[in-house]
């Protein structure tokens, strides 16, 4: 049988990668490219190492263990063979290594690898650590400062090399389905970096602003960070804008709506593919990373055609919220205790001009929470606009925003003052 | 890819265990204890059946030697007794092995089990299973006594019976 003959007759895409010895074996096995007598070899070494495994994994001192840890160690010692068999492409040599070499050689090999591997993997998430930005959002900090060293600290490539201990709720842009072991954590750690380097041509304040924009709760969702500031990214370089502020306001979505609805499905994936050529003469992105995000394209074409239909551009090409402004130059102060804040309320409500409320307001008030509690208790109607006038515009602009975040709202447009206060300041320009 | 053993040939390992009892025959025909050949072949049949009740699986010549060897000086196994107590020894065995929660080693299980068949139990497997084992791994799993310092002879188990009823 030649070489080609062996090409087709076993289809590396067919193969589970995952369970590669198995999936390769039995396909050896269907296909007769290995005799009985082969087969027979190859299943009584299987068994010989499994036996000494078994031995090792009790201390020689049981020789029968419950059925779920043998199978655990039999697919560790499965998983290590395939990994050394998946170190070659060539479908002949693959099948030389099965017949020629003993199955406790290919396993050692393969342990070889995967110890490699998990080398290789462990240096790549030090560098993780290294240039991790800080986002808000749980599952992305946690994933990398403790599910993933924890995968290390509990991966036993003896007993379980196909095991991927540890906690990993970080998604992906797209999932991987198709490993497991040191090979899963590696690819994801991979993948995780390319985001990572995307990412990093972005400001945290620009991102953690997106994902307030996102959902007011971000920090608390599962969600793909890098998706997010890929597909505003896009949309920026739509508009023909600087993409570092990922910022679209709702004018310029009502414009991109207007712009892509006509557009079918080809034409508003060339769109993308011209925006990310945009984005790439600004970003100039690593080729990795360049892959990694070109690869993406056709699935946000596929969602933005879908939003486009339901009218729903605002999920995909997030809106920046207003209240943004200056925000990075405000920092909010201690609230009072309890008991100092009642007296103040009850000295203030003793004071007959407003003027002399305000300057006592703004020398001992350092807390936003404070300030919104003295105005519901000791001003009134007229008030109010003397109390404004206080304030400078980014102290009014960080009121608003609290105001419009507390009530679930992201667009003034949207948002109905419930007190009369409330009303009078987003009236204010 | 959920059924692994399909890769284990287990004729293969009958084959083998059956080699090693007939091996075993040599040591215990001094003690009168000799196995036949549908004998061995029903100890393997039922040791199959025995480590799929107790979802576990073997490999090797399994503990049926290391258990013949043991049991062969007792005075309450002899010719017409000796494969039935065996096969009962064996599921009792592994039965216990799951029970102790795999803290006991095979050689432990098998020496206690020997200890308490001659000595507490006179050649009873029924009380070796239902009550000296079942009270031994219970304390194991608990941890409620020093069982590694137990030997069998006085009446531990009793009194943590009373103790239970007592209680209720």
């Amino acid at each position: 049988m030649d070489f080609l003959e062996k090409e087709q007759l076993i289809d590396e895409k067919l193969l589970d990668h995952g369970h590669y010895f198995q999936s390769f074996f039995l396909e050896v096995c269907r296909k007769n490219l290995i005799s009985n007598h082969q087969m027979e070899k190859i299943q009584m070494e299987l068994v010989e190492l499994m036996g000494k495994e078994v031995e090792r994994f009790t201390n020689d001192e049981s020789s029968s263990i419950p059925i779920e840890k043998a199978q655990d160690i039999l697919q560790s010692i499965t998983y290590n063979i395939g990994y050394f068999l998946k170190t070659t492409t060539d479908m002949t040599q693959k099948l030389d290594n099965l017949k020629l070499m003993k199955i406790s050689e290919l396993y050692y090999k393969g342990m070889e690898g995967v110890t490699a591997c998990r080398g290789k993997a462990e240096q790549l998430l030090k560098d993780i650590q290294k240039n991790a930005q800080k986002f808000n959002n749980y599952a992305y900090q946690d994933t990398i400062f403790t599910g993933l060293p924890e995968f290390f600290y509990n991966y036993n490539m003896e007993f379980g090399a196909h095991d991927i201990p540890g906690c990993f709720d970080y998604p992906l842009i797209t999932t991987i389905t198709d490993l497991l072991g040191v090979e899963f954590i590696y690819e994801f750690l991979r993948r995780l970096s390319l985001e990572q380097g995307f990412l990093s041509h972005y400001s945290e304040l620009a991102i953690n602003r997106l994902l307030k924009s996102f959902e007011k709760e971000a920090e608390h969702m599962l969600i793909n960070i890098y998706e997010l500031v890929l597909t505003n990214a896009l949309a920026c370089a739509l508009l023909g804008k600087d993409s570092k502020e990922l910022t679209i306001s709702t004018k310029e979505l009502d414009w991109l709506y207007q712009t892509l609805l006509p557009l079918n499905m080809p034409e508003l994936t060339d769109k993308l593919f011209y925006a990310f050529q945009v984005l790439q003469e600004e970003l100039l992105l690593e080729p990795g990373e360049m892959q990694y995000t070109i690869a993406e394209i056709p699935q946000i074409a596929q969602r933005l055609e879908h939003n486009l239909q339901t009218n729903t551009l605002d999920k995909i090409f997030l809106p920046s919220l207003e209240v943004f402004v200056k925000e990075e130059f405000y920092e909010d102060g201690q609230p009072m205790e309890d008991d100092r804040l009642r007296e103040l309320i009850e000295k203030l409500r003793g004071y007959r001009l407003t003027s002399d409320k305000v300057a006592i307001m703004k020398d001992t008030v350092r807390s936003q929470a404070d300030f919104i509690e003295l105005l519901n208790e000791c001003f009134y109607d007229e008030e109010y606009e003397e109390v404004f006038a206080s304030l400078n515009e980014i102290e009014k602009a960080v009121l608003k925003k609290s105001i419009l975040l507390e009530s679930g709202q992201k667009h003034y447009e949207d948002y109905e003052p419930m007190k009369e206060w409330q009303r009078l300041l987003f009236q204010m320009e | 890819m959920n059924d692994q053993f399909m890769l284990l040939p287990i004729s293969l390992q009958n084959r083998q265990t059956a080699l090693a009892l007939q091996q075993c025959n040599d040591v215990t025909a001094k003690f009168g204890l000799q196995l036949t050949e549908p004998e061995i072949g029903q100890l393997i049949e039922h040791r199959k059946e025995a480590l799929e009740k107790n979802g576990r699986i073997e490999f090797g010549g399994g503990v049926i030697q290391k258990m013949i060897m043991e049991f062969a000086d007792s005075a309450y196994l002899y010719q017409e007794n000796y494969a039935e107590t065996l096969i009962e020894l064996q599921e009792c065995f592994y039965y216990f092995k799951n029970e102790s929660m795999e803290i006991l080693s095979d050689d432990e299980l098998i020496k206690r089990m020997k200890m308490y068949f001659d000595d507490v139990c006179h050649g009873s497997i029924e009380y070796l299973q239902t009550t000296m084992l079942e009270n031994y791994c219970r304390d194991i799993r608990y941890d409620t006594k020093e069982y590694e310092e137990m030997n069998g002879y006085e009446d531990n188990y009793i009194d943590f019976m009373d103790y239970e009823r007592e209680d209720w």
